[in-house]
């Protein structure tokens, strides 16, 4: 078993991929190496990679246990440290890509940037690809989703951690049972995660023009927990019951809670002054008779010098009751 | 000014003579749009430009600047002109595609048509039983100029 390294930036060594100093350095040879990987092997990776089509991946599957993983380093003058600093695939508005999964499942990616793909920047193909995590990533950019499934299919059970979406149409077009825990997203022209059988755990979500937690169509519960919501379309959007919202800040412009007319929404212990609180939807927001909901006051600031940032301070100031 | 997020998308973004764009979202629905058509000096770094035209004098050093010709099958709420349905980005023959279940269930609560779906019962690769969607229909795809 054994690991591999590639340095987009690299012009020397043997472009074999057996060392840092040897690194892949060319998109072609970065394909090869991706291709032998196995169950438990993992790609080092560091710097950019400029690509002209999308990275392939579509030959192994990783296991329970053995994942095959992709990490991103920091260059670091030569010496490559794992410091969550991301290495970056760019398509620079040529590759319809940055990478392609063709339905193979258990792979894990650490502190890689995606970005400038003419389609999703990250998607599937052919069929889903299962028990992916994402840890630490960011996506932007592109001319489709930051996650999505322009190539064919999508994501399924698959875990989002500290991943950032950004300035694309979707943030996250996913499957079913996909789960976002401190992810952010905002700037997006689409909407943003959807939660079908499935939670947000303290996100964040703003400036986006659609949905920003798409609930509508699953089955069993979806919700969100310590999320933050601001300037959207709609914050939290369902189409079945029940979904929930619990101990979340949805503030700004645009809808808190939406439903289709027939959707049953579980409002518990949010802090909500959006524009529209809810619009479509049966909301319940008590426990034992009483209301939990808070609509005044300065619930759930964050502040450093030890005041509040106060109702009608700036949007930045609102959202910063998650701290990414 | 520096310019490093916001949603301008489909519409002129705030930009002013002089300002710096690192990031965010300008891109536009239809290629070739012209953006800030009387601001002479633009220094971009970064950020989504996807179909913006940029003006000659601007110092562009990075961002998405794609142009891309969306199908309104695709995109039906950013003012496209509506496509016909034999549309030249559709696929010529119907391919099989793979249905996620929370758009089988949307369009069975909206009363559209299923019929076309196929159901399997499924075992991946950990034994786990899972049911697989798929539909044979032509695909629309967004298309790189």
């Amino acid at each position: 078993m054994a690991d591999i390294y590639a340095d987009g930036e690299l012009t020397t060594g043997a472009d074999d991929g057996t060392s840092w100093a040897d690194a892949y350095r060319t998109e072609a040879s970065l394909q090869t190496g991706i291709d032998g990987l196995v169950a438990g092997e993992t790609l080092h990776t560091t710097r950019t990679f400029t690509l002209t089509a999308p990275i392939d991946i579509d030959q192994a599957s990783g296991g329970i246990g053995t994942p095959i993983r992709v990490t991103g380093y920091n260059y670091n003058s030569g010496t490559p440290v794992n410091d969550g600093t991301y290495a970056v695939f760019d398509a620079n508005s040529a590759a319809a890509s940055c990478i392609v999964s063709g339905s193979v499942d258990s792979w894990t990616v650490h502190n890689i940037e995606f970005k400038n793909a003419t389609g999703d920047n990250v998607s599937g193909k052919t069929s889903t690809s299962n028990y992916w995590v994402f840890v630490n990533c960011s996506s932007h950019d592109a001319g489709g989703d930051g996650w999505g499934n322009s190539a064919g299919s999508n994501f399924r059970y698959s875990l989002f951690v500290h991943c950032h979406a950004y300035s694309c149409v979707n943030g996250f077009d996913l499957s079913t049972d996909c789960v976002p825990v401190l992810c952010k997203m905002y700037d997006l022209t689409g909407d943003g995660f959807p939660l079908v059988r499935s939670c947000a755990i303290f996100c964040e979500a703003h400036d986006i023009t659609g949905d920003a937690f798409d609930m509508s169509g699953g089955t069993g519960a979806a919700g969100i927990v310590g999320c933050v919501g601001d300037n959207n379309g709609a914050t939290v959007y369902g189409t079945t019951a029940p979904y929930f919202a619990v101990a979340s800040r949805l503030t700004g412009t645009g809808i808190g809670l939406k439903g289709d007319g027939s959707t049953m929404i579980l409002d518990l212990y949010n802090y909500i002054t959006a524009a529209t609180v809810s619009s479509g939807a049966t909301v319940d927001q008590q426990v034992r008779g009483q209301d939990t909901r808070v609509t005044t006051g300065d619930e759930g600031y964050i502040d450093a010098a030890g005041g509040n940032y106060g109702l009608t301070n700036s949007a930045a100031a609102r959202r910063t009751a998650v701290v990414l | 000014m520096l310019h490093g997020r916001g949603n301008h998308s489909f519409k002129e973004p705030p930009l002013k003579e002089g300002d710096v764009i690192t990031g965010g979202s300008y891109s536009q629905a239809v290629p070739g749009t012209e953006i800030c058509a009387g601001v002479k000096t633009l220094t971009i770094t970064g950020g989504n430009f996807v179909n913006c035209k940029p003006q000659p004098s601007w110092d562009i050093r990075g961002g998405n600047w794609a142009q891309i010709e969306r199908c309104s099958h695709n995109h039906p709420n950013i003012g496209l002109k509506k496509c016909r349905v034999d549309c030249r980005h559709r696929s010529r023959v119907k391919v099989v595609r793979e249905v996620d279940e929370a758009e089988v269930r949307r369009r069975r609560r909206a009363g559209l048509d299923v019929s076309g779906i196929t159901s399997s019962r499924i075992q991946d690769r950990d034994g786990v039983f899972v049911i697989r969607h798929t539909e044979e229909e032509y695909q629309y795809t967004d298309k790189v100029q």
